[in-house]
């Protein structure tokens, strides 16, 4: 009997055995996609196209070309991307039509960014997020820009000089803002909450090619020092294509693209897009520079990170929002070009001040610019105005979207600068002004 | 039919987890959020309560007829005719559950990973799965769950966690969501989340004491609950409200969002291994269950010869739907609407009968 079940057993493990084995090469006859067969997609681009079509750009990787890892020239020291440029009515549709000329089917799951033109920004991108957020090859994490250019210039003229991997050039560059501040961050799984959310509007990264092709014709003209009454420009007052730069890099990245619904309605430079990291509290770190107190003509220059979340409050006053807003910043020394000794305990404060009363006022700026121009609680301040109600039928009734933009705001920064680097006082040097005082 | 078999405390408890869970995975986060807009967390909160106060009626029920499962207890009050009534009541609400589920995971698995291979071809996979698991029998079933189900649910536990740096708690917010009398009133038909709670109505003979009984009962509840309030705070945390209704499965956009770095993205890939091994479970032991309770309802003696019939019937069931939309339809309109009616009114009604005719073992005694 027991010789019997356990031939009864042995019997069922070699059956399972093969229905297990079975499992391995069947699962593959349909959905089989050879690594080597397929097509990467990095970047997808869309423009305005004719009536009723868009035009979308795709950016391939060139596997054989990567191979060898980082380093300015690719291993074959050839084009580690391809573009490919499309007339059609939607995204799944225009990868079919790709395919009648690129061997390998395309695959969308590496893709990292996706380029939108201004001017199809601002007509409405509603048609295409839902295709992409329907779309399980589209990542999450992948950004959202808005090109002052037609997208396909963007990704033509997209050429990496440290990285033989355009995808990582992407990653690396898009990431920035973690340490520059001036670019948004903005993921697709962001964009698309946004866009639907009655809370918070979207916004995109802003890019564009650099309008200067030598350093001659670099100008100051097209910064936005000058609506915000400066004297001159600070290195965060221009959005993407406007730097005063001279690069083989062609491409750039600077301040956000504003949007109200599905459209796009403004701009916002990289300082302003700073102000809005600070405020949703996705700020991290970056450098600043501040007129010196005592010298017009020189600055210093602060590292600064939010120390904390920012404080908000919203209340309604007579169905107009009040919002109170606390940001809290700490910094440390870069430079203070004067050589005034402000490291001092006693002289601290002078320069912790300067700095949080020129981001205190153009915080300010930012925020009303953003609520009385393009209407667009763009920091989720609706996101607190929930607090003011019990059910969604009460928040539909504020008609958030709609008061947003007769708020009034009430802002303060603390700054607390807490290290001085390296130096911990300032020694003029023999010739200078401060140091002949001394010596009188 | 004689039981030889006992099953372990933890086995049991561990195998009804799944069963009530074993949905998290399709649409069950869904039509919680969908029901309660961003107050879906306390829909789940307020299920438990409601599922934990329809268990205490199921135990006064089987106090009265202690080692007797549901289909005894409706021969004790109806004889045959009671065996029969509770027998197909049994079978046919969950033929519809398995077969609903069933074309639910196989959607899934075509939506998600297996996109051009026919559902006939993906269902053949699941379908000897389960016909194995039948001839293996409940001890290796049980076994399985216990084995199993604890690390899958930490997986799940530990994907969850994994999100909070992205998790937005003023997503919470208008906290009542979409109203207190949808959340109370409306709301309480989702108690057929629990409906699962069922198959524990066949085991006291497997589980021999009464205390037990109502241990396994009470533990599945409260840690299923657990699961679902986690799973949908989390999911409203990530994906707020009202873009969080156009989820087809929340669960898997959560993982999806998860990344640790560049180098560890795409964990969705160990959520899949995953769900389909609680899919798997769920349906063998589905299966297993309508056979046992065929059996026992028609007084048959044997098990094996009825699983390869039932697994055909279940699959050609399962196939009739002619798109998901109508397979999810259905899921909405009547699963999550009524399918808590077998298991905590039908309890009810038997108790009702019992105290009015005086009857049952215990309480004659």
């Amino acid at each position: 009997m027991r010789k019997i079940l356990l031939k009864v057993h042995s019997l069922w493990f070699v059956v399972l055995g093969i229905i297990v084995c079975l499992c391995i090469p069947l699962t593959g006859c349909y959905d089989a996609r050879e690594v080597d067969e397929l097509g990467y997609v990095m970047a997808i681009g869309l423009d305005k196209g004719e009536p009723g079509y868009v035009k979308m750009t795709l950016q391939l990787a060139i596997p054989k070309n990567i191979a060898g890892g980082g380093g300015e020239k690719s291993s074959g020291g050839n084009d580690t991307s391809l573009t490919a440029t499309v007339e059609t009515h939607s995204i799944p549709v225009g990868l079919n039509v790709i395919n009648t000329f690129l061997s390998r089917q395309l695959s969308l799951s590496d893709a990292k960014v996706i380029v939108f033109s201004e001017e199809l920004a601002k007509k409405s991108l509603e048609p295409y997020l839902h295709s992409i957020a329907r779309n399980k090859d589209f990542r999450p994490n992948m950004y959202v820009v808005v090109s002052r250019t037609s997208a396909e210039e963007y990704i033509k003229s997209v050429a990496p000089k440290l990285e033989t991997n355009p995808s990582k050039y992407y990653e690396l560059n898009f990431n920035s803002f973690k340490y520059n501040g001036f670019t948004p961050g903005t993921t697709t799984h962001d964009f698309y909450f946004d866009i639907e959310s009655l809370d918070k509007q979207a916004i995109a990264i802003l890019a564009s090619i650099n309008k200067f092709s030598s350093d001659k014709e670099i100008n100051l003209e097209a910064s936005t020092y000058k609506e915000k009454n400066k004297p001159y420009p600070f290195m965060g007052d221009f959005k993407a294509g406007d730097l005063p730069r001279d690069s083989d890099a062609k491409t750039e990245i600077m301040g956000s693209a504003v949007f109200y619904g599905a459209k796009m309605v403004g701009e916002l430079d990289g300082a302003q897009t700073a102000y809005y990291l600070m405020t949703t509290g996705k700020y991290n770190y970056a450098n600043w520079s501040f007129t010196d107190p005592k010298h017009p003509d020189m600055f210093f220059s602060l590292n600064i990170k939010q120390s904390r979340k920012p404080e908000i409050q919203v209340e309604l006053v007579d169905g107009k929002p009040i919002i109170n807003l606390k940001i809290n910043l700490e910094a440390d020394i870069l430079s203070i070009q004067s050589g005034e000794n402000y490291e001092i305990p006693e002289r601290i404060g002078e320069i912790e001040s300067c700095a949080a009363g020129a981001l205190n006022k153009e915080l300010m700026l930012t925020l009303d610019k953003c609520a009385k121009q393009f209407h667009s609680d763009i920091f989720g301040f609706g996101k607190k105005a929930k607090y003011l109600v019990w059910t969604w039928d009460q928040w539909e009734k504020m008609n958030w979207q709609y008061i947003f933009r007769y708020s009034q705001f009430n802002t303060e920064v603390s700054l607390k600068i807490r290290r001085p680097g390296l130096i911990i006082r300032t020694v003029p040097s023999s010739s200078s002004d401060q140091s002949k005082k001394g010596s009188q | 039919m004689k039981n030889t078999i006992v099953i372990g405390e933890k086995e049991a408890t561990w195998f009804i987890i799944n069963m009530i869970c074993a949905k998290i995975v399709l649409n069950a986060i869904h039509i919680l959020e969908d029901s309660a807009g961003s107050a879906g967390w306390i829909l789940s909160i307020y299920l438990v309560i409601l599922a934990v106060i329809g268990f205490y009626i199921v135990l006064k029920l089987f106090k009265i007829f202690p080692g007797k499962d549901i289909i005894d207890i409706g021969t004790e009050i109806g004889n045959s005719f009671g065996r029969i009534v509770m027998g197909l009541i049994f079978i046919l609400s969950q033929l519809f559950v398995i077969v609903l589920y069933f074309r639910g995971f196989l959607e899934h698995s075509k939506i998600v990973s297996l996109n051009v291979s026919p559902i006939s071809f993906i269902a053949t996979f699941f379908i000897l799965c389960m016909i194995t698991a039948c001839f293996f029998g409940l001890e290796s079933i049980v076994r399985l769950h216990y084995l199993w189900i604890p690390i899958i649910f930490t997986i799940l536990i530990v994907i969850l966690l994994l999100t909070l740096p992205q998790c937005q708690f003023l997503s919470l917010f208008p906290l009542f969501g979409l109203g207190t009398d949808k959340i109370f009133i409306n709301g309480a038909l989702k108690l057929s989340i629990y409906q699962e709670v069922i198959f524990l109505f066949l085991l006291p003979p497997f589980l021999v004491s009464f205390d037990k009984f109502k241990s396994v009962g009470y533990k599945a509840i409260a840690f299923s609950g657990f699961l679902y309030t986690i799973s949908v705070l989390f999911f409203g945390l990530l994906f707020p409200y009202p873009s969080a209704t156009e989820a087809m499965f929340p669960i898997f956009d959560t993982a999806r969002i998860l990344s640790l770095g560049r180098l560890f993205q795409r964990l969705e890939s160990f959520f899949s291994i995953i769900w389909i091994m609680t899919a798997i479970f769920f349906l063998s032991s589905s299966m297993y269950f309508i056979i046992y309770a065929f059996t026992k309802t028609f007084k048959l003696p044997y098990i094996k010869p009825l699983i390869i019939p039932t697994a055909i019937l279940i699959l050609n069931l399962t196939l009739l739907p002619s798109s998901v939309f109508i397979s999810a339809k259905i899921v909405t309109d009547y699963y999550y609407s009524y399918s808590w009616i077998p298991t905590f009114a039908l309890p009810f009604i038997l108790l009702t009968i019992c105290i009015i005719f005086r009857k049952g073992g215990k309480q004659n005694a």
